[in-house]
């Protein structure tokens, strides 16, 4: 009896070790890459441009902090008709990030339905590109959350926004709630880990990562269900708006969204960034967006 | 009929060459199991012209009626046979071949294979059953597609799996077949050992180029793999035990020398082992059955009813966020009618169904994908042969085939509440097309040196209302250097209908089955290959070098990105591209004495091009190795004691990995703060893969009750013997920490030993 155990259990182990996938970290030769600049920037009339302009490293590049990656030496311009706005390196301090945002600022306030042009002079080359002012914001018609939505994702909750698309012109969307976020607020189901926040809370967009254009609904009433990012306590309030956006950032993100979800599911084709405004020798947008009146929301639960 | 065949024949072939020979027609049978032996060899000793048997073990030689003719039957692993006939008039001859085993290595020349160099055939292999049950088993399975794996211009799959590629051809593009019936997944386990149970099988061959016109619906191979007979004289058993199932074979005559039965099957106890340690979240569970009746009505008729059933369903749950469950099987049915017309005609006409499913839901890092894949068809198809004069052997027919096709799946994020959507067959949109296909080759021996094999095939598919006609022209054509050695060339031309479209980046199989339309067209290739083939030392040792160029359009593949959803319209996430092979394949190989085995070794360069896809630049295909090496072989240390090990070494399969990393700053917790920037597709390798793998067998006849003899046979090996950490995939993470990035690469099988106790008697 005692030998047909060990015999049984010796097998079973067998078994196992036969099906045990081995994991180990490895060392792989880093594709070659040319680095170039990363440039981001929304203009929204009645505010100060900013824009963020990092070098894109190697991979496996050491560089990961924002001070590693600013470009300093850059001349930024954002131009309208005779007027030009030159803009200065600035930076804030990001609490969450426990590390300084670094960023270009404008001093000219944008202006509504007029055409910008962005140009960029740095060690890496120069760099145009054009946005125009004109976009609509949608009109929000109510915001609704709900405990139990079904889609793609199965079953979650889920903060419903009801609004209406402007009918005159091809429109992009995305879900923007203004809230607060502490140490005790999770983000996919994982603590918070900041050294700098403490106990305070800071003010935070929550940015849907989907976008959504308006195509066979134009006019229409739309609806986003934005699932919560960041974990919410009953009561928790904060505002939501829908960001209208330009062409050039929709495909921009719709990509980011597309390669996100394809890094996280094991199923997906990897998706590329195709060249957008800046061609191949940079990668990223300067694009108009509008957001529409905020709402003010309170978590049920 | 007859006659309306009879006319073809003749209305194809001048009067002359009808006038001018007789036939000397019949089977090639083993002795003792008056079974048929497939690809015997028959040989003119006043001419030099040659023939052999076909894969029911028929053969028709025209020879110039006169008073006396030597022919000489041979087969491997049999003692030749000199026959003498004199004859003016057609001749029915049935030869017995008695197996003899061939320790010496000196022997006629005439008893050894010269096919690979006499043979206009380019690009094919025969696959001895003899020789895969000699070499090393995985789990105490010996394995014939493992056999494939280790043979030039083919490409092993995934580490541990069964599948393959072959000169740069998706796994889709092999036709499996299993007495004529398509196979489409013919694994267990995963894919770690095939659903072949060598022990009821007769032969196999694998065609990679030069493609006779009787085969067509792949672009890239044909593995025709024939069941025994099963014993015409007396009844046998066969009988095994391994690591992880058993098997038992039984076998004999329903009436002594016309008809026999053979029944072989399989089944696993993983799961008997597993559920004490598991509590049933892990289970494995796998059968197959094969099952043969065959009937001589007389001696012109010959009826076969064959049929084949494996089923795997497996389920798995971790605690690393890895489960799956998966169930899947063939099922196929044959049933054949040969016939023998007289004046070297042969026919063959077959019913034939198979069926697959495929139901696959597996969770991965909190996403889940379910899947299900399915193809039933029903195929009639008759085959004629003819061998007119001494120079033409005629192949003609047609085939008809309706495909009944069931692709769905769903891939989504692990929800937080609530049910996985599931997909099942009939909750899926079916596909129904019909393909049929008219054949005309000839094997036409234009002199002593020189053979030429033209062919045409005309496929025809309709698929909702949309027609594809093809003309697919074939031509092989071989000049002797001498006795020993011969240059050989072909063209050919394919068309595929049916695809498997792979996902590059899942680890699990994840494929669908999709049938052509008016949106997804077919595949078709242009191949072009040149060999050179020589034998040395009398045929103990053959060599050859192929070389092969071939082009492929419209190619399947996902568009970046695609996440399939259970209403998606599949065909809409598809896009289509070309592809390019080339490369050169070396072989040498050593059937006789007791040291056998082969050197294989392939240098190759498989790339796609897809608009939408790589920026529209040409990248490596995912299953793309560069050099491929791989060595076989197998000692008779003694009359009880065979030793056998296999060694393979190939570059590491490629992959994507981003080039560049962009500080994401809008919502940049939402990716995690990066984003990449790919540069191209599948743009680094895994490691090199290498595995050694060796076993020794100890055979003993044995008695018992002093009355009844058999034969048991002990089968130790180690799979993996050195176990080396071979890559099955290589994922991404960036630490969370240091917000670095990190490749980690995930390996599947160790070292391996197993052990199996196998009696025949």
């Amino acid at each position: 009896m005692i030998v047909k155990k060990y015999v049984s259990l010796g097998f079973i182990a067998y078994v196992f070790v036969a099906f045990l996938s081995c994991k180990k970290d490895i060392k792989v030769t880093p594709p070659l890459y040319n680095e170039k600049p990363s440039i981001q920037c929304f203009i929204e009339p009645d505010s100060i441009p900013h824009l963020y302009l990092n070098r894109v490293v190697p991979y496996f590049d050491a560089s990961v902090k924002k001070d590693q990656l600013i470009i300093r030496d850059a001349l930024v311009m954002i131009s309208t008709g005779s007027t030009t706005d030159t803009l200065t390196l600035d930076s804030a301090f990001n609490k969450l990030d426990c590390q300084y945002d670094y960023f270009y600022r404008g001093s000219k306030t944008i202006s509504i339905n007029r055409v910008y042009t962005l140009s960029i002079k740095c060690s890496f080359g120069s760099y145009s590109a054009v946005a125009t002012t004109d976009i609509t914001p949608p009109h929000i018609d109510s915001i609704v959350y709900t405990a139990k939505f079904n889609d793609v994702n199965g079953e979650h909750e889920g903060v419903i926004a009801y609004f209406q698309d402007n009918p005159s012109q091809e429109n992009y969307y995305r879900y923007d709630l203004l809230r607060t976020i502490d140490t005790s607020t999770l983000i996919a189901e994982n603590p918070i880990v900041s050294a700098c926040l403490g106990s305070d809370s800071i003010l935070l967009h929550e940015i849907g990562r989907a976008v959504y254009k308006d195509a066979g609904l134009q006019g229409k009433q739309l609806i986003i269900v934005a699932e919560p990012a960041f974990s919410h306590k009953k009561g928790l309030s904060g505002l939501v708006s829908i960001q209208a956006i330009d062409r050039n950032a929709y495909i921009f993100f719709d990509q980011l969204d597309r390669q996100k979800l394809a890094a996280n599911n094991p199923f997906v084709e990897p998706v590329f960034i195709l060249p957008g405004q800046f061609g191949d020798k940079a990668i990223g947008f300067f694009s108009a967006k509008i957001n529409s009146m905020a709402i003010l929301f309170t978590y049920p639960e | 009929m007859k006659r309306l065949i009879r006319w073809f024949v003749l209305s194809a072939i001048p009067i002359q060459c009808m006038a001018q020979s007789v036939h000397i027609s019949g089977y090639v049978k083993d002795s003792y199991a008056r079974e048929v032996l497939i690809g015997a060899t028959i040989f003119n000793l006043a001419d030099s012209s040659s023939t052999e048997t076909n894969e029911y073990g028929y053969y028709s030689l025209s020879i110039k009626p006169s008073d006396s003719v030597r022919l000489l039957f041979s087969y491997i692993g049999h003692q030749p046979e000199m026959r003498k006939f004199a004859t003016s008039v057609d001749l029915r001859a049935d030869v017995f071949l008695s197996a003899g085993r061939q320790l010496q290595e000196v022997s006629v020349s005439a008893n050894r294979n010269d096919d690979n160099v006499n043979k206009a055939q380019t690009g094919a292999i025969d696959i001895p059953i003899n020789a895969v049950k000699g070499l090393p088993a995985l789990f105490g399975e010996r394995d014939i597609l493992k056999i494939v794996q280790l043979l030039p211009g083919v490409q092993q799959g995934q580490e541990g799996t069964a599948g393959f590629y072959v000169r740069g051809g998706n796994l889709d593009q092999n036709l499996i077949l299993l007495d004529e019936a398509t196979l489409y997944n013919p694994n267990h386990l995963f894919g770690l050992f095939s659903s072949f149970n060598v022990n009821a099988l007769n032969g196999a061959k694998l065609i990679k180029g030069g493609f006779p016109a009787q085969y067509g619906g792949r672009l890239s191979s044909i593995l025709d793999i024939t069941m025994r007979e099963g014993n015409k004289k007396s009844y046998h058993t066969e009988a095994g035990v391994g690591l992880l199932s058993a098997n038992l074979t039984v076998e004999g005559p329903i009436q002594k020398n016309k008809s026999s039965f053979i029944v072989s099957g399989r089944h696993s106890y993983i799961n008997l082992l597993l559920h004490p340690l598991t509590s049933n979240t892990t289970s494995y569970a796998f059968y197959d059955l094969n099952a043969k009746l065959n009937y001589e009505l007389d001696a012109r008729n010959h009826l076969f009813l064959s049929f084949f059933k494996g089923s795997d369903n497996a389920s798995y749950v971790a605690s690393n966020s890895l489960d799956y469950g998966i169930k899947f099987g063939n099922a196929s049915g044959t049933l054949c009618w040969n016939h023998i017309y007289g004046h070297g005609i042969f026919s063959n006409t077959s019913l034939i169904y198979n069926d697959y499913h495929l139901q696959l839901g597996t969770t991965q890092s909190n996403y889940y994908e379910a899947l299900y894949t399915g193809i039933r068809d029903i195929n009639l198809k008759t085959a004629f042969t003819a061998v007119i004069g001494n120079k033409n052997t005629l192949r003609f027919g047609a085939s008809y085939t309706y495909h009944t096709l069931y692709p769905g799946a769903i891939s989504a994020k692990v929800p937080k509440k609530g049910n996985r959507v599931n997909v099942s067959q009939d909750s899926i949109n079916q596909q129904y097309s019909k393909e049929a296909a008219l054949y005309f080759g000839d094997d036409y021996k234009a002199s002593t040196r020189i053979s030429l094999s033209p062919g045409i095939r005309v496929p025809l598919f309709i698929a909702n209302k949309k027609n594809y006609v093809f003309l697919e022209p074939r031509l092989t054509a071989k000049y002797s250097i001498g006795e020993h050695s011969s240059v050989k060339a072909s063209y050919t031309q394919m068309n595929q209908f049916v695809h498997l479209v792979p996902n590059s980046t899942a680890s699990l199989p994840a494929d669908i089955w999709l049938s052509s339309n008016a949106y997804i067209k077919p595949e078709s290739s242009h191949q072009i290959a040149v060999g050179f083939f020589r034998n040395f030392l009398d045929n103990c040792i053959e060599a050859s070098v192929e070389l092969y160029y071939k082009t492929m359009d419209n190619q399947v593949l996902f568009k970046e990105g695609t996440q399939l959803l259970l209403n998606t319209n599949i065909d809409s996430q598809l896009t289509f591209g070309k592809g390019e092979s080339y490369g050169a394949e070396l072989m040498v190989k050593k059937n006789v004495g007791r040291l056998t085995g082969w050197i294989s070794y392939t240098l190759s360069k498989t790339t796609q091009q897809f608009a939408a896809l790589n920026y529209g630049n040409p990248f490596p295909a995912s299953f793309d190795r560069r050099h491929n090496l791989a060595l076989v072989a197998s000692y008779e240390l003694t009359k009880h004691w065979t030793v056998s090990a296999d060694f393979v070494i190939y570059s590491g399969k490629p992959y994507t990995l981003p080039a560049g990393k962009v500080i994401a700053y809008s919502g940049g917790s939402l990716y995690d703060h990066y984003y990449y920037d790919y540069t191209s597709r599948n743009n680094s390798r895994m490691a090199v893969y290498n595995r050694l793998d060796i076993s020794a067998s100890n055979k003993k006849n044995r008695r018992i009750f002093h009355k009844y003899n058999f034969e048991r046979e002990w089968i130790i090996g180690l799979y993996n013997a050195y176990s080396r950490n071979n890559p099955y995939f290589v994922y991404l993470s960036v630490n969370p920490a240091t917000k670095q990035p990190q490749a980690t690469q995930v390996s599947l099988l160790p070292i391996i030993p197993n052990i199996s106790y196998n009696i025949k008697f």
